[in-house]
């Protein structure tokens, strides 16, 4: 495989990083939020 | 017990698979591939072996015990195979447990930036060991847990199919369920199983080719991407909702999702050395999809879509290069024509099969072009609407469809335009409006795709220097989204097409992980909070199942306890004589009943005529006919039941209320499930 430059400028890495971390922890948000309604009888 | 006849098919059925492989000289080289593959078409030949022994009435477990053996005995060149991929599967693992020894000796920042000059090698597997050994470990144990409530289309279609062909040690037509005429090849092994009297061998088939996915999405993301991609594929898998759900239950969905990146991995491995054994290869096994689910021939198209334009692209090119090595390895027409043909082959027997019973070798699509027996055209239009009924938005109704242009039926309700590019987050966030509705809960903790996806796949817009393969892989699977998004929006039956964008979302984790500082601590934690959320909802569904597991509660108690349709089934199996059978209304889910059943409800099939019955002595005609001698009702899923004007309904009050239909029993929390007797006539019952 080719030798390729992983790094990514500073504003790349936290719009990526941003989106992963920020769809993993909505994702995570959802579950608890259905989660409370379900033990609420919601 | 269960886990030693898995064994024991497994050792018989894989090299036998790779002795067909290398008759044909399409076996791949390399050990782990070989090992794939081998299963891959191990599997689909001993399901055909299992299918000729029943089609002519001899599927005793003798005639299956006679079977292995010589599928063992033929395979028996290649036994070594099995060895081979476990200790190289063994060593991947101890390599792992070393890392924090390399790790600790380490000097400080020695990380570069290359995938090849990274971290140590061995630190590769952390992710791998962390977080898909405890997902294996947990779904092991739900695949070990007796078939429950989650189990839904394995109760009712694919183990109760599979028990009926054990129990009659004959493969036949199920006129009352439609699905028997699907391509049966999982089926098939589960029948297996079931032979032996083994439900827990039936279910680790499935449980099984979730292994052979994720080790087929692994081996992709190491030998096409990069090699820190590696476990991060796996990752990425092991940790999707759904793929979880399905590895503890005997679906047969993970047979598409594993031989489809199986075929993928064989592709991209053509597409790179361009040997026409390797397409091949890449053809036979995608064919072998189309073994487990019609859907199998989407990806078997589309994958061979694929392979015609690498082809014209690389005729192309080297037409115009002056190169004389090119030449040596230019693609043939013979050799595209080739793999059509021979994927197609070893798919074929189960579409002939569905035609000369049928009539409709897709039976019961398409039912416009080919018909199809005991299906009618009403029945056709309600079923297409169910399936077109899934995603976002309402269809709209029947009448105002009829009435729209051809072309604009395909872009109303969840298919408007702008629903399929906000698809990719409804699909993630809302997988209730794409999947049987069971609740919020319930839907994201088991039918959901996870965030991983929609994170990881996103992010690769931004990251430059994509592998070739990665973006192969999702010029592949955009026409599947397609597909997928213009006939049926339920999500599991994307997973078969999304999972071949795994190497690649495993590839952007690797990426995100070495962007740099921020990056890293970003991705770190994403990556951490999700797979530490995907452990622990996993270990929730399963920790119920640890004590019937390991023997501490029985299986009757479990049962009991957690399956409201078991306690109707056990009295079903001890009271009625063994060559009863039983009509069900409102409960598909037949599989414990350990007899005959035949699913009566008029949406199945056109057996019971009920608009043509004139009174209740017409529907116990029928039923005497059809060998029906009792029947089950589950008043929950049959709203109105005791007073809805509805033909069906009526007759069966009418049965009751002349006694022609006579209460055994009833059972549920709310006495919901009605045993009934038929009388026979002169009054016996």
């Amino acid at each position: 495989m080719p030798k390729i430059d992983l790094q990514m400028p500073l504003w790349q890495q936290i719009v990526v990083g941003v989106w992963a971390l920020g769809n993993v922890a909505l994702f995570v948000r959802q579950i608890l939020v259905a989660y409370a309604a379900a033990l609420g009888g919601g | 017990m269960g886990f030693l006849i898995f064994l024991i098919i497994t050792a018989a059925a894989v090299p036998f698979g790779a002795q067909f492989l290398r008759l044909l000289r399409i076996s791949p080289a390399a050990i782990p591939e070989r090992f794939l593959a081998s299963a891959t078409v191990g599997y689909v030949l001993i399901g055909y072996a299992t299918l000729a022994l029943g089609l002519v009435g001899k599927l005793t477990p003798w005639g299956v015990a006679l079977m292995l053996a010589g599928a063992g005995l033929l395979g028996l060149g290649n036994w070594d195979l099995l060895w081979e991929a476990g200790l190289q599967l063994t060593n991947v693992l101890l390599r792992g447990l070393r890392v924090k020894v390399i790790g600790a000796r380490k000097a400080p920042g020695d990380v570069s930036g290359t995938p090849d000059e990274g971290e140590p090698r061995s630190s590769n597997h952390v992710p791998a060991l962390l977080v898909v050994v405890p997902m294996l470990i947990l779904t092991l144990i739900l695949a070990l847990e007796p078939p429950s409530g989650r189990d839904f289309d394995g109760l009712s279609e694919h183990l109760a199919q599979a028990a009926f062909y054990a129990r009659h040690h004959v493969v036949e037509p199920l006129w009352h369920d439609h699905h028997s005429q699907f391509p049966s090849n999982m089926q098939m092994l589960y029948t297996l199983g079931l032979s032996f009297g083994s439900v827990s061998a039936a279910k680790l088939f499935e449980w099984f080719h979730g292994v052979l996915a994720l080790v087929a999405a692994a081996l992709i993301a190491r030998r096409f991407m990069a090699r820190g991609a590696t476990a991060w594929a796996a990752v990425v898998l092991a940790t999707t909702p759904m793929f979880m759900w399905l590895m503890g239950v005997s679906y047969v969905d993970l047979g598409v999702v594993a031989y489809g990146l199986v075929a993928l991995l064989a592709l991209l491995e053509w597409e790179r050395d361009r040997q026409p054994g390797q397409l091949l290869l890449a053809a036979l096994v995608a064919g072998c999809a189309g073994t487990v689910k019609m859907q199998g021939l989407t990806i078997f198209a589309v994958l061979g879509l694929g392979a015609l334009v690498i082809m014209l692209r690389s005729r192309r090119e080297k037409s115009g290069s002056g190169d004389p090595s090119h030449t040596t390895s230019k693609p043939s027409w013979g050799t595209l024509a080739a793999a059509a043909a021979i994927g197609l082959l070893i798919c074929a027997p189960w579409y002939v099969k569905s035609a000369v019973y049928t009539g409709n070798p897709v039976y019961p699509f398409a039912y416009g072009i080919f018909g199809g027996k005991h299906w009618t055209a009403n029945q056709a239009v309600g079923y297409s609407r169910h399936q077109l009924e899934f995603g976002l938005g309402e269809l709209p109704p029947q009448d105002v469809l009829d009435r729209m242009p051809r072309w604009k039926k395909a872009f109303v309700g969840p298919r408007e335009p702008w629903k399929w590019l906000f698809a990719p987050f409804g699909v993630t966030y809302m997988p209730w409006e794409y999947e049987v509705n069971l609740g919020q809960l319930p839907n994201l903790l088991m039918t959901s795709v996870g965030p991983l996806y929609l994170a990881l796949l996103g992010a690769l817009i931004l990251i430059r220097g994509k592998p070739r393969a990665l973006t192969l892989s999702l010029w592949l699977f955009l026409p599947l989204w397609i597909w997928w998004f213009l006939s049926m929006q339920l999500e599991r039956y994307l997973l078969p097409s999304l999972v071949l964008t795994v190497p690649a979302a495993g590839y952007a984790a690797y990426r995100g992980l070495h962007s740099g500082p921020v990056g890293r601590q970003l991705f770190k934690w994403a990556l951490g909070l999700w797979s530490m959320t995907a452990i622990l909802i996993t270990l929730w569904i399963a920790a119920p199942a640890v004590p019937v597991v390991l023997g501490i509660e029985s299986r009757d108690d479990y049962l009991t306890r957690s399956l409201d349709v078991y306690a109707p089934s056990k009295f079903i199996r001890e009271h009625t004589p063994p060559e009863a059978r039983v009509a069900t209304y409102g409960e598909v889910r037949t599989f414990y009943f350990d007899r005959d059943a035949f699913w009566a409800e008029s949406g199945h099939s056109d057996l019971i005529p009920y608009q043509q019955m004139k009174g209740p002595e017409d529907l116990l005609k029928r039923y005497r006919e059809l060998g029906i001698t009792h029947v089950l009702v589950n008043v929950r899923y049959l709203p109105g039941f005791w007073e809805a004007p509805d033909q069906t309904l009526g007759l069966l009050r009418q049965a009751m209320d002349r006694r022609m239909l006579v209460l055994m029993g009833s059972f549920g929390p709310r006495q919901n499930y009605l045993l009934f007797e038929v009388r026979q006539p002169g009054g016996r019952t």
